[in-house]
């Protein structure tokens, strides 16, 4: 398998242990991801802000209870998914903040681009990724936004996800589909 | 079909990805740590506090179901009462206690006591035929018989 699982990403999740200590040092690197994460899955920034301190306060509560083998990063994705499930029942219907990317808070961006070239580049890459993410469903959605966003591999998305690695695989390919449909468009009509 | 689980090539979206979350920027709307562990420590007082609500909660159920159970009459089928009351009665007539009154029958008998048995309604016969008693004497002498030797003929 020449596949290149978790290469070019962030410090290698796996490798973290899994206690009280690691968690509170690993805090100040793993909390943007996850309200990255959970914005993404959300669709709004302030509920993300509730949901990422309910996923790190169940983590805190929790983390010395788990196996010694427990991956630390992938086991506080798969906390930050239960809690985006669960506010997302709690809320009924969420808005469905990329479906015309109006509602995608750009007060939050990184205005300094260095060159003009690299500006076109940073909203290309905004406008394309929020494209694709409003086309695919809450599942698929999650299963990208683990590979390609936050570098977990496929073994460790599977149990995640609740998958078979099989379709862990699949999945992400079709995702990854939508993403370079969204980039053509995108670069079609650009030009 | 190799295709898809051989796809070596995934820079491309995690460029994208790389740049979309470096022009989002980082900490905006993300939680302090002194925010989460303040609220992890109360969240587990509370818990640990509801946990001891609910075991007080729970020994009480289980105290209030022991005595409905203690106090409850017991369901039992019909069938079983009829055979109680079946095997009651059977006791009650081994030990005598039956409500209906039973002939007696002579035949049915031992022979010493069909003797006793026999004698005495006997008895009670010869005290039906002995004479009334001697304050009827003085009503004799008004005898039809005694009456008509009396009597005189009407002119």
């Amino acid at each position: 398998m020449a596949d290149a699982e978790g290469e070019g990403v962030s410090p290698s999740p796996s490798a973290v242990a899994c206690d009280h200590a690691s968690l509170v040092s690993m805090y100040g690197e793993l909390a943007p991801r996850v309200h990255r994460f959970l914005r993404d899955l959300l669709g709004d920034s302030a509920l993300a802000s509730d949901a990422t301190q309910e996923t790190f306060v169940r983590a805190f509560r929790r983390v010395d209870e788990l196996p010694g083998t427990t991956r630390l990063v992938p086991w506080v994705f798969g906390v930050a998914r239960f809690v985006a499930l669960e506010m997302r029942r709690a809320r009924g219907r969420v808005r469905r903040v990329f479906d015309d990317g109006v509602a995608v808070d750009h007060r939050a961006m990184d205005t300094r681009a260095r060159t003009p070239e690299d500006a076109l580049l940073d909203r290309e890459a905004v406008a394309v990724v929020e494209t694709a993410l409003g086309r695919l469903p809450e599942e698929r959605r999650a299963a990208l936004l683990l590979r390609c966003d936050h570098g977990l591999s496929y073994d460790e998305i599977a149990p995640l996800m609740g998958w078979s690695l099989p379709k862990v695989k699949i999945e992400i390919f079709r995702a990854r589909e939508v993403l370079r449909e969204a980039l053509e468009e995108y670069r079609g009509g650009g030009t | 079909m190799s295709a898809v689980f051989h796809e070596p090539d995934e820079s491309l979206e995690r460029g994208l990805f790389e740049r979309r979350a470096r022009v989002q920027g980082g900490a905006a709307g993300v939680p302090s740590l002194d925010a989460v562990l303040r609220a992890a420590r109360i969240e587990s007082r509370e818990t640990s506090n509801g946990r001891g609500r609910a075991w007080t909660g729970l020994a009480l159920a289980a105290a209030c179901l022991v005595t409905v159970i203690k106090t409850r009459p017991h369901d039992v089928s019909s069938a079983r009462i009829a055979a109680d009351v079946d095997g009651a009665s059977s006791g009650a007539s081994d030990r005598g206690g039956i409500c209906e009154e039973q002939v007696a029958s002579t035949s049915a008998l031992d022979s010493v006591y069909a003797g006793m048995v026999a004698v005495a309604p006997a008895s009670q016969e010869s005290r039906a035929c002995v004479a009334p008693p001697a304050t009827f004497e003085s009503f004799r002498t008004l005898s039809c018989d005694r009456d008509e030797a009396n009597r005189t003929e009407m002119p």
